[in-house]
């Protein structure tokens, strides 16, 4: 189960904090931890689905991540690991850094739900881009081929919709959109 | 099922999104027989992402049928129904896609019963916001409107854009009426 999944990078200010997170869900996911901040944005390739981050990691800038997000590169969701309720508007979950294991791994399991639906769904852009302008292209694309792959990820999509609330299908199909503040 | 192209007889029950393509700008009228015709049961109501007419010319069109209709105005993000219409708010602050997901959103939750969803049209929401911010934003809305037990219908005038355009959006409907500019849709 863990293989479907993307990878999970987490990040706190107590590496021992850091670790007993990671241990805590890598039964369901892939997990990348990190000491401090230039390790996360290091880490962050198209893999990784999810980032779960204390402000308090040293060197780390919220803004980087920021900026990260939003250059299109890859996409992930942010899980901010701090008791302040008001956080900026692109982060998408703001986690108690006291809360369970089990509630952690139900927030997690949320957001990667939610990054597999904005994954898929660029991809299944990208590919009926490609299909649609196979017409004008000389190219050796199987258009067979493209039309089962789209077929496959309908599929998949439908899968992550279907444990979505109505908010959260906006707030990933636009996201990257959103400001900083 | 939230996408997939069917252009046989043998469409599925609901659909999520159904593709209405015209060689010409279609008017509220069209519109309304078209969402009617491919429907083939009664609406309870409908909602109209409107970026190609005003609010009253849509709201005069469906007055004359006993669906209960309401309007979101893509310049404003505005709302109106046959009898409320909110003031629009100020011109420089042109509405965003989650401005008017939020307006839909809303228009759901307050709905009783099942409402049809019409973007009209696609091709002027195409010349405002990016293709593929346009798709990702159609592909949700086809999920809320197939979850609240209705269609999501797309209008699109196909001078406006070229063919592959139509072709990517049509690879998330459920059906394709193509208007050839007789009575028969295909």
């Amino acid at each position: 189960m863990a293989s479907d999944r993307g990878v999970v990078i987490v990040g706190d200010g107590d590496p021992s904090a850091t670790d007993r997170r990671a241990a805590s869900l890598r039964s369901a996911f892939v997990v990348h931890t990190a000491y401090e901040g230039d390790a996360v944005l290091d880490s962050l390739d198209e893999s990784v689905d999810i980032v779960l981050v204390s402000p308090s990691l040293p060197d780390f800038s919220l803004h980087a991540l920021y900026q990260r997000r939003t250059d299109g590169e890859a996409y992930f969701q942010v899980g901010l690991l701090t008791e302040i309720q008001e956080t900026p508007q692109w982060i998408d979950a703001a986690i108690d850094p006291t809360v369970g294991d089990d509630d952690l791994v139900r927030v997690v399991e949320w957001l990667a739900t939610r990054a597999t639906y904005r994954k898929r769904l660029d991809t299944f852009y990208d590919l009926a881009s490609k299909h649609a302008s196979l017409a004008d292209e000389e190219t050796s694309v199987d258009p067979a081929q493209l039309e089962s792959r789209l077929d496959r990820l309908r599929a998949e999509i439908d899968d992550a919709v279907a444990d979505l609330d109505d908010e959260s299908l906006f707030e990933v199909a636009l996201d990257g959109y959103e400001k900083e503040e | 099922m939230t996408g997939g192209r069917d252009t046989r007889d043998d469409r599925p029950a609901v659909s999520s999104r159904v593709l209405l393509v015209s060689g010409q700008r279609l008017d509220p009228r069209s519109i309304e027989r078209a969402i009617r015709d491919h429907h083939g049961r009664e609406i309870d109501a409908v909602v109209g992402v409107l970026a190609d007419c005003s609010a009253s010319d849509w709201l005069s069109v469906w007055a004359e049928t006993p669906v209960r209709t309401t309007t979101i105005d893509v310049e404003t993000c505005t709302r109106s129904t046959s009898r409320t219409a909110e003031q629009p708010t100020a011109p420089s602050a042109q509405a965003s896609l989650s401005d008017i997901s939020e307006r839909l959103l809303d228009s759901f939750d307050t709905q009783e019963g099942q409402m049809v969803c019409c973007l009209h049209s696609l091709s002027t929401l195409l010349e405002r916001f990016e293709r593929e911010h346009v798709f990702r934003f159609v592909h949700a809305v086809g999920v809320l409107a197939a979850r609240h037990g209705e269609a999501c219908y797309l209008t699109m005038n196909a001078s406006r854009q070229d063919a592959a355009t139509t072709e990517v959006f049509s690879t998330i409907c459920d059906v394709v009426r193509v208007d050839r500019g007789d009575t028969t849709p295909s």
